[in-house]
Formats: structure tokens, sequence, C-alpha cells
């Protein structure tokens, strides 16, 4: 890792159309990838959790289609693409390991076009909360369902394509039902399998157990 | 043999609409979710019960 830094909450960290030569991996905290539309609506595109590369296409890209922020305070390590070019070279295993995050990368998105274009509004979040909880799972830190997300209700509708008021409705319905409670960015889902359903969701996408890319 | 891929259909079920905090909330069918002001939720209305009423016309005129 070149170097490692703290960014604030809601700051920029790359740029739509900017040439970069570095990839960024979340030490902790958490980032969105964003677009806006021409009125400025915005919508998140994904959500990073730490341990993620954040924008590793952007070695052979060397920029991005799309913005990348800090949602709350983040740590971020920065890899220049000359460092990831000699990984290429030298090493195979961590080369096949670094496709292998570019492609869940890519599952996730596609879930998340799911997500988008087969979803109803309690769907939608449900899904969300699903797929950031069994996440945060895969690295510790979500217990038991339980686990902290700094995000806003305007976030979450922006990551779910509806209103803030419509976002506010559904996480009641969903409380009111029993399933999860989202405040003060506290997330606690007291029924995972019910949530799921509603959710449509099956963790398979997220090639957690175990992912043939960590076989030597 | 793989499974038939089920073309995207027409709902046959109404969707929900609801108001809160003086916005309409519109949920289903399908992965329709979407919020629309007082006064949109009003002209969509009017719009789909004449659009609703011209499809049933012309479902009626294929019977004939």
């Amino acid at each position: 890792m070149s170097r490692t830094r703290t960014v604030d909450p809601r700051t920029a960290i790359v740029r739509r159309g900017e040439y970069i030569n570095v990839s960024t991996y979340l030490i902790s905290g958490y980032i969105c990838r964003y677009m806006d539309d021409r009125e400025g609506h915005r919508q998140l595109v994904a959500l990073h959790v730490p341990g993620d590369f954040v924008d590793l296409h952007a070695f052979p890209m060397k920029r991005l289609d799309h913005d990348v922020a800090s949602l709350g305070p983040v740590e971020i390590g920065t890899y220049e693409h000359e460092t990831l070019a000699r990984i290429g070279t030298d090493s195979p295993h961590l080369t096949r390991m670094l496709w292998y995050s570019t492609l869940l990368d890519a599952a996730m998105h596609r879930e998340w076009i799911f997500r988008l274009g087969r979803l109803g509004a309690v769907g939608r979040v449900a899904h969300f909360f699903c797929e950031i909880d069994a996440r945060l799972a895969m690295v510790g830190l979500s217990e038991d369902h339980r686990f902290t997300l700094p995000l806003t209700q305007a976030d979450l509708a922006e990551a779910t394509g509806l209103t803030g008021v419509h976002v506010n409705r559904t996480l009641r319905r969903l409380r009111e039902d029993g399933l999860m409670s989202f405040r003060h960015g506290a997330v606690e889902i007291a029924d995972p399998v019910r949530l799921a359903r509603l959710a449509e969701f099956d963790p398979d996408y997220l090639y957690g157990d175990p992912p043939a890319a960590q076989e030597r | 043999m793989s499974d038939p891929i089920k073309p995207i259909v027409p709902e046959t079920m109404p969707g929900v609409a609801v108001a809160e905090s003086g916005t309409v909330m519109l949920d289903g069918p399908d992965g329709v979710a979407i919020a629309m002001t007082s006064d949109a939720a009003i002209e969509t209305g009017r719009r789909l019960i004449a659009a609703g009423e011209q499809a049933a016309r012309q479902r009626g005129r294929r019977a004939d």
C-alpha cells in the first residue's frame, strides 16, 4: 500500500473522468459510488464496506465513469497502479484475487439492477439491508444481524430509487412488521429469514463460501 | 432442457396508493415504487383512467 489517509464524511474521493494512477482500498468506514442526473438528482450505484477495493477497475481504465465519495469518516489506502502492475507480473494468486474482487463488483451491480427493476419499495429496502448485512458479516462487522451504517434516509433513498418520504414509510412498515429497524445509523435485523424472503435475497451472488479465487 | 424465459406482461393486479405527509406513494404493481405531489398524482390518476378506458375499448374491438 503506497499510503493511507483519513477522509472526512461526505467528501469526494474520485471525480468522474479525472485521470487516476492509483486505486483505493477501503480500510474502515463506508464509501459510495454515485451518478447524478442532469437535474442533480443522485443515484447511488454501489456501496463499499471495509475490505473492498473501491476502484480497481480504474487500474486498466485510468478514469471512472462515476464519482466516489465517503459517507461517514473513512480510512483508505491507495495503491499506485505501477504496484498493481508488478503484482500482476509477480503474483498470479494475488492477481486472481484482484480479478475476483472486480468480478464480485459486477455481480453486485447485476443484483442492484434486479433490485431496482423487479422489486417494489419494501423489497428494495429489504434487499439493500440483507446485502449489507451479508457483506459486513463476511468481514466481521455484523454480529447477529446488527451493525452500524452511517447512512441517512436520503442516502438510502438514493440507493433504492425512492424518495425520502417513501423510504421513511417503508422503514416504518419493516419495523412495525417486526423485521428490522434502522435508527441513527444502527441497523438491527430481527427476522433475517422473513426479510430475505421479502427481498428475494439469495447471498449466493456474493460468493462468500468459499470463493474459487482463493484456492491456490 | 432450460426453463423458458417468461416475458414481462401487463400486470393484472392494481397498485396500492397511499397519501402521507402531503405526498402520494404508489407501490406496485411489479417494480413500481414512486412518490408524487398531490397535483401530479391527481393528474396521473385522470390519465390512467382515460388510458384504462381506451385500452378496454381496444380489447373489446379485438374480441369482435
